[in-house]
């Protein structure tokens, strides 16, 4: 029987409204919640992008050492290339001088039992490879015979002929000069071991 | 659509009622901001706080004429409140009266704010502003007039000492539709508790601000009623001078009922005193007037 509104008195506003629809509230609820939601997408940009430049600066760190060791190894590449070039020619003098080993074992094999070799020199001619000087000094109370048997085992074993052959005598001591070259088994033209 | 519109969707005030809308609780209308609630008398202005809990603060009392007082307490009361609102009970220049064969249309409430004489006809008065209450069980109604000029008066003081009134209401008038109330519901259970046992005679009581009116319910028709402004103070003999006639007429069996403004009232055990063995009830609970002012 109460009325839940006590009676008014006053002098009524024409113009009073009725308030909206609470059905509408939601509304300014989708409202603020779009607002939030800017917010929270821009944050979340912002925070990808700050991301994102802090990668590009790692990158670009990654480059720079990245380019470092590029230069490094390629410095390494250098002098190993060096170091292979020096091996190669290392190779090719000890490729070069293994016929000239096999003479030296030779001259020594042709030696008689009183007989000794004072001093061995082998050299090749810069002009032409095949071509090789050689200077022996022998101790021997038959220098003579001495050379010749050098001189056999030389031309015989190894198939080197020699020419310019000087020989002097002087004491005990044979010294014999000669310039020898190596031919092919089966050429007649000379050619560098 | 203006930009205050805009911001009134989006702080959801558009979705509570206006401040002064009459037809929404008061409550509703202030959700969160703290209110003031007078209730004047002849010589005599009471006031509190309403905070945005809804809880009652500060509050009190001076002796004068509203028109005196409101320009001495106006700083005052503006600082209770958050916007200057309040809600105002005249206790002064109105009339309770008992009527008989009143229309019941729909829509007569409204009709009674805005063309009395269409409402209520011959018995409509030029400068006088209406309410009313009709009892479902009878023919009868209680009508209230004020004064269009007394309220009106009000208005403007308050309006030119920065207040903004919410509501206008008559405390005295609120109380004894409570009382109504309160009596339907006990009849109502004792009918239901011990059905064809008669409840008796009523007498209702309502006190508010040095205004008595009283009302004398048998059975479930409304008998009488008497009502004076401005006739007690803190000696509340008068108000016995109008009861006692109403408690011959009705019997010694009636039981009194009594709403005042506040707990503990000298009147139970005035009247007590004056008729013993009276069954005496006082319904008064604490902030009794402001409670109904704020539909609380």
């Amino acid at each position: 029987m109460k009325p839940p509104v006590i009676h008014d008195l006053k002098t009524e506003r024409p113009d009073v409204g009725q308030p909206l629809p609470a059905a509408l509230r939601v509304l300014p609820l989708i409202f603020f919640a779009s607002v939030l939601g800017a917010v929270g997408m821009s944050a979340y940009a912002l925070w990808q992008i700050k991301i994102a430049e802090q990668g590009e600066h790692d990158a670009q760190g990654a480059e720079v050492a990245q380019k470092a060791e590029t230069k490094r190894l390629e410095t390494d590449e250098a002098a190993i290339e060096k170091e292979v070039k020096n091996a190669n020619e290392v190779r090719d003098w000890l490729q070069g001088t293994n016929q000239l080993q096999k003479l030296i074992t030779t001259i020594c094999g042709s030696m008689a039992q009183d007989s000794t070799i004072s001093q061995l020199t082998l050299a090749r001619r810069d002009e032409m490879a095949s071509q090789v000087q050689m200077a022996l000094t022998i101790n021997s109370a038959h220098g003579q015979q001495q050379v010749d048997q050098v001189r056999t085992a030389v031309s015989g074993a190894l198939g080197y002929h020699s020419y310019s052959d000087n020989i002097s005598n002087k004491d005990r001591k044979t010294e014999y000069t000669f310039d020898c070259t190596w031919v092919k088994p089966d050429s007649t033209e000379a050619t560098a071991p | 659509m203006k930009l205050k519109d805009i911001a009134s969707v989006l702080n959801f005030s558009a979705f509570r009622p206006e401040p002064d809308d009459s037809s929404a609780l008061w409550s509703k209308r202030f959700p969160k901001e703290k209110t003031l609630l007078l209730n004047v008398g002849r010589k005599r202005v009471s006031w509190v706080s309403l905070d945005k809990r809804g809880e009652f603060g500060e509050g009190g009392t001076i002796e004068g004429e509203f028109k005196d007082v409101v320009g001495q307490m106006a700083p005052d009361w503006r600082g209770l409140t958050d916007n200057g609102w309040c809600a105002v009970s005249l206790n002064t220049r109105v009339m309770v009266s008992l009527e008989v064969n009143l229309s019941r249309r729909a829509g007569l409430s409204e009709m009674l704010r805005t063309n009395p004489k269409a409402a209520i006809g011959a018995k409509a008065e030029k400068g006088k502003r209406y309410s009313m209450i009709h009892n479902p069980e009878s023919n009868t109604s209680i009508l209230l007039a004020c004064d269009e000029d007394a309220i009106t008066k009000t208005e403007n003081l308050l309006k030119e000492s920065g207040m903004q009134i919410g509501r206008v209401t008559c405390g005295l008038y609120g109380m004894m539709i409570d009382l109504i109330a309160q009596v339907a519901e006990a009849r109502k259970a004792r009918s239901q508790a011990s059905p064809g046992q008669p409840f008796g005679t009523v007498l209702m009581v309502a006190c508010c601000e040095g205004s008595v009116c009283v009302l004398c319910q048998k059975e479930e028709a409304w008998i009488e009623l008497r009502s004076r402004t401005d006739c007690y103070g803190e000696d509340m003999t008068p108000v016995l001078e109008i009861i006692l006639p109403l408690l011959q007429n009705a019997g010694s069996a009636t039981h009194v009922i009594y709403m005042g403004d506040n707990v503990n009232s000298t009147f139970v055990a005035l009247l007590q005193s004056r008729v013993p063995g009276l069954q005496v009830s006082d319904v008064t609970v604490p902030q009794q007037t402001w409670k109904i002012i704020a539909d609380l």
